[in-house]
């Protein structure tokens, strides 16, 4: 991390606390920034990945900036840029919304990419519970993506006493930046038999349904989408293949003053090459936080397989119970520590940094973080 | 049966205290006296949720709050949102990050939502009782 790059963090935090989100006064309706950011500190036992240092620490941060700009009373711009310790400052998403009626909205540009509960603020961990994320959603397990390139439609409907169903439906081009971790052979380039296949994402469409129950704080809701991709085998002779790539995730959501209770259940299947099967992998979670004045003690239990045709195989599961406490320190500024007791090791194989059964099985990842927002 | 009875005045001595700290009487929702719209709790609930941003007559809402650490903002939170402030701020950060909608203006006082208010035809917002004046529409 450069200096620059600390001291504007530094300065992002301070503008957190002297003004905190929600306090901007500004005309808001014309122009609106907001922010964003977080510095993570993590030591692993064993099994290095993400470019762990060579004791197996991680120095993690980053920083995002939210704008909207008024184009008309029916439509705005909104763009989200972001810095970080392991990628080029780029563009995160940036589109244009337009609202037909209360009910009926659109989006048409790079827009966050629509799936499950955690999608909806992945990049704001001052909205999570945890230093890090579920196997979902982690770059790893390569389950979900940051953006689509296209146009999004959202219609709300009143179910009155039964709560408010929100339907999503997209399509368009998968926006994938450079991976700064992941090296072969997940998740673009993987092994089947002797081929190593590298897939190319093309187009994609997808819906998400969220119910909001009656019960204050309860919603569900279920994601579901298709990639056209290409896989080329790199042997020269084995042509490319078109194929489909479908995801799907359900997810359950209970918040409340007390209680924090979420989990999901998602599923990924690649197509197989040459005759090869389709690959299949599959991630779920429990997470429960339980805040108490400034503190919220939370824990998670989290399991991935990547390969489900080798579910006995460590390389290719993981299991972790997170055990972890946040105080809040301001109104917008979290403190949180935590412990991850992992068995398997598939997030390392999978970034192409730990051998498949060369790695330990049991071993734990500690991690502390600050963020704020404003 | 018995037992089910326990369960009961537990979990109502847990909620007695939340139930008898906030109550509508507590704040009053105010609009500007040009609003000729028909504005009920269910309406302004929406607003300050971020499911309506438009009147029923037209023109965008604008709406204003009151500080985190404000008792009217904490009453008005809880009996209309069903909030607490810390959670309502958490709707709109992830309405905002999201780019879905932006929060509602915050006023440091009681006078500033009223002056904002009789300001600007399209504003809504809520203040303690005895701050509405004859410059604002008062709902009932």
């Amino acid at each position: 991390m450069t200096k620059s790059h600390r001291a504007a963090l530094a300065t992002a935090a301070l503008l957190a606390m002297a003004a905190g989100f929600g306090s901007a006064r500004a005309d808001e309706d014309r122009f609106s920034l907001h922010g964003f950011g977080n510095q993570d500190y993590s030591k692993t036992t064993e099994n290095t990945f993400e470019q762990a240092g060579p004791t197996g620490t991680w120095e993690n941060n980053f920083l995002g900036l939210v704008m909207s700009a008024k184009i008309s009373d029916q439509s705005k711009l909104w763009a989200q840029f972001q810095a970080n310790s392991v990628e080029e400052a780029r563009v995160t998403w940036m589109f244009i919304d337009y609202q037909f009626t209360d009910n009926l909205s659109g989006q048409v540009g790079r827009v966050k990419f629509p799936y499950g509960i955690y999608n909806e603020y992945i990049d704001t961990r001052a909205l999570q519970m945890s230093v890090g994320k579920p196997f979902a959603y982690s770059l790893e397990a390569d389950m979900t993506y940051d953006a689509y390139q296209g146009v999004g439609i959202n219609y709300v409907l009143d179910l009155a006493r039964s709560g408010r169903l929100t339907l999503q439906g997209f399509g368009g081009d998968i926006f994938t930046p450079a991976s700064p971790f992941v090296t072969p052979p997940f998740p673009d380039q993987f092994q089947m038999g002797n081929l190593e296949a590298i897939t190319n994402d093309l187009h994609v469409w997808g819906v998400k349904i969220t119910w909001e129950t009656p019960v204050e704080g309860l919603r569900f809701l279920f994601s579901a989408n298709e990639t056209k991709i290409i896989t080329t085998a790199d042997n020269g002779q084995t042509p490319n293949q078109p194929g489909q790539e479908n995801r799907w995730m359900l997810s359950a959501d209970y918040a409340t003053d007390r209680l924090d209770l979420k989990s999901e259940l998602n599923r990924h299947k690649y197509p197989g090459l040459s005759g090869f099967p389709d690959q299949n992998s599959y991630a779920w979670y429990v997470q429960a936080g339980f805040p108490v004045g400034k503190w919220t003690p939370y824990t998670r239990y989290d399991a991935v397989s990547i390969d489900m045709s080798q579910s006995s195989n460590p390389s290719y599961y993981q299991h972790t119970v997170v055990l972890g406490i946040n105080r809040k320190l301001t109104p917008n500024l979290n403190l949180r520590v935590e412990d991850n007791f992992n068995h398997g090791y598939a997030l390392p194989v999978a970034a192409g940094e730990t051998l498949a059964g060369a790695g330990k099985s049991t071993w734990q990842l500690y991690a502390a973080q600050i963020n704020f927002m404003f | 049966m018995r037992c089910k009875s326990v369960t009961c005045v537990l979990i109502a001595a847990l909620l007695l205290p939340f139930a008898a700290a906030m109550a509508a009487e507590d704040f009053v929702i105010i609009v500007n006296k040009e609003n000729t719209n028909t504005i009920d709790r269910d309406l302004v609930t929406k607003i300050y949720r971020g499911e309506t941003k438009s009147w029923p007559g037209g023109g965008n809402v604008v709406p204003y709050a009151l500080p985190e650490d404000n008792s009217v903002r904490v009453a008005f939170d809880k009996v209309l949102l069903n909030k607490s402030p810390a959670q309502s701020k958490a709707l709109w950060a992830q309405l905002t990050f999201t780019g879905k909608a932006l929060p509602p203006k915050v006023a440091d006082s009681d006078a500033d939502v009223v002056k904002a208010v009789s300001d600007n035809k399209n504003a809504i917002g809520y203040v303690a009782p005895h701050a509405v004046s004859d410059k604002v529409k008062a709902i009932k």
